[in-house]
């Protein structure tokens, strides 16, 4: 686990105007930011937009985090906004272009992932996590690849505990039903 | 709570130690829930081997470079709108400055008319008689000599009895203008300036 007192430390020095700090905190959760946005929008490009996004807002707002919870629970929560907000913007853009493919093909063609077989089982859980609803696509991922505690993502989605945990239940039996249909 | 609950809840660590013993029990004695669980518990081992996925280091040391170059990009961009954003308030003043100078310079002339036309004839006698500048004089004086040589002689031809007059006081017609006091010639004057220059054919 990320070591709290470390991001502090590193905060401080970026805001007292060290830049290499800032960067040292980029590479730390730029890998987590990505793969968070990817499941959420289910696109590389679109993961790589939100990235440089919140990237961008980390060195803006660095200033305004007001260490009274972690830093990668105010990183997430600008992910899984950003995230929430592209998913908004494509779902217009289809409706405007009358194109019903919520999940175009086009999603599977990135080199991000090295190993073929990961990629091919990726694709495929990939496939049915687009299919949920966001706000249970999103509780499902911080749960199960973020291994956050329902706390964390109240505190992130700021949602209740119990609210998470229904949308945790409901988006899990959808996966499972998705898989048994396509069997 | 139904089978489907428990199975979820086992497997995310939501039940209690007596609700997970007794959950247990259960799976050992019903082949169905056997199966049903076996479903839910595949999906979590496959989520599992995707938590670490190998990805292209390349792309991601490559995003720290290209963040920095985009902040320098959008700084570059920052300034040149703003740029614009000062020029288009310079550009929208001085067109805001022009559209009122000219619908005001307009009302001015309109407000003059409608002042002009509200003065009864004796107002603009005094108006202009306290123009006492030497170019309104002189402006009159241009303007009325004819006038002033040819209707005053005129003006003496349209007085009343002047020949009676002539007669009465045994005086030549012409030196007439000789014996008319200060103020006579000044009723005279005005009566010119009334019956010409407030005779709109020639305004």
């Amino acid at each position: 686990m990320l070591n709290n007192s470390d991001d502090y430390e590193l905060v401080r020095r970026f805001l007292s105007g060290d830049e290499q700090a800032f960067n040292k905190l980029a590479v730390r959760y730029q890998t987590r930011i990505y793969w968070h946005a990817r499941r959420m929008v289910g696109s590389h490009d679109d993961a790589d937009e939100i990235v440089q996004e919140v990237l961008m807002v980390m060195f803006k707002k660095l200033g305004s985090f007001n260490f009274k919870s972690s830093l990668y629970t105010w990183i997430y929560k600008i992910t899984s906004t950003r995230s929430l907000n592209l998913i908004n913007k494509n779902k217009l853009k289809r409706i405007i272009s009358f194109n019903s493919d919520k999940f175009s093909a086009s999603s599977f063609s990135d080199d991000v992932i090295e190993n073929y077989e990961q990629k091919e089982k990726f694709n495929k859980i990939e496939k049915y996590l687009q299919k949920l609803p966001v706000k249970q696509r999103e509780v499902f991922i911080l749960r199960n690849y973020d291994d956050m505690s329902y706390q964390e993502i109240s505190e992130i989605t700021g949602k209740s505990i119990g609210a998470l945990k229904a949308n945790y239940f409901h988006a899990f039996k959808k996966i499972k039903d998705h898989m048994e249909e396509d069997e | 709570m139904n089978k489907e609950e428990m199975i979820i809840k086992y497997l995310d660590n939501q039940l209690s130690e007596v609700e997970r013993l007794n959950f247990e029990r259960q799976l050992a004695d019903s082949a169905e829930l056997k199966r049903e669980f076996k479903k839910y518990a595949d999906i979590n081992v496959q989520i599992g081997e995707l938590k670490k996925i190998e990805s292209n280091q390349l792309y991601f040391n490559s995003l720290l470079p290209r963040f920095h170059r985009m902040q320098k990009d959008q700084s570059a961009v920052f300034t040149f709108k703003n740029v614009g954003y000062v020029f288009s308030l310079v550009i929208m003043f001085i067109v805001s400055f022009t559209v009122f100078d000219l619908l005001y310079q307009g009302n001015e002339s309109a407000n003059l008319i409608k002042f002009t036309e509200s003065l009864t004839t004796d107002e603009k006698i005094d108006l202009l008689s306290t123009l006492n500048g030497e170019a309104t004089t002189e402006y009159l004086n241009k303007l009325y000599s004819d006038f002033y040589n040819n209707d005053i002689e005129t003006g003496f031809a349209d007085i009343p009895d002047k020949n009676q007059i002539a007669v009465s006081y045994n005086l030549d017609v012409n030196n007439i203008e000789e014996i008319v006091t200060d103020e006579e010639f000044e009723n005279i004057y005005n009566e010119l300036l009334r019956k010409n220059f407030f005779n709109k054919e020639n305004l």
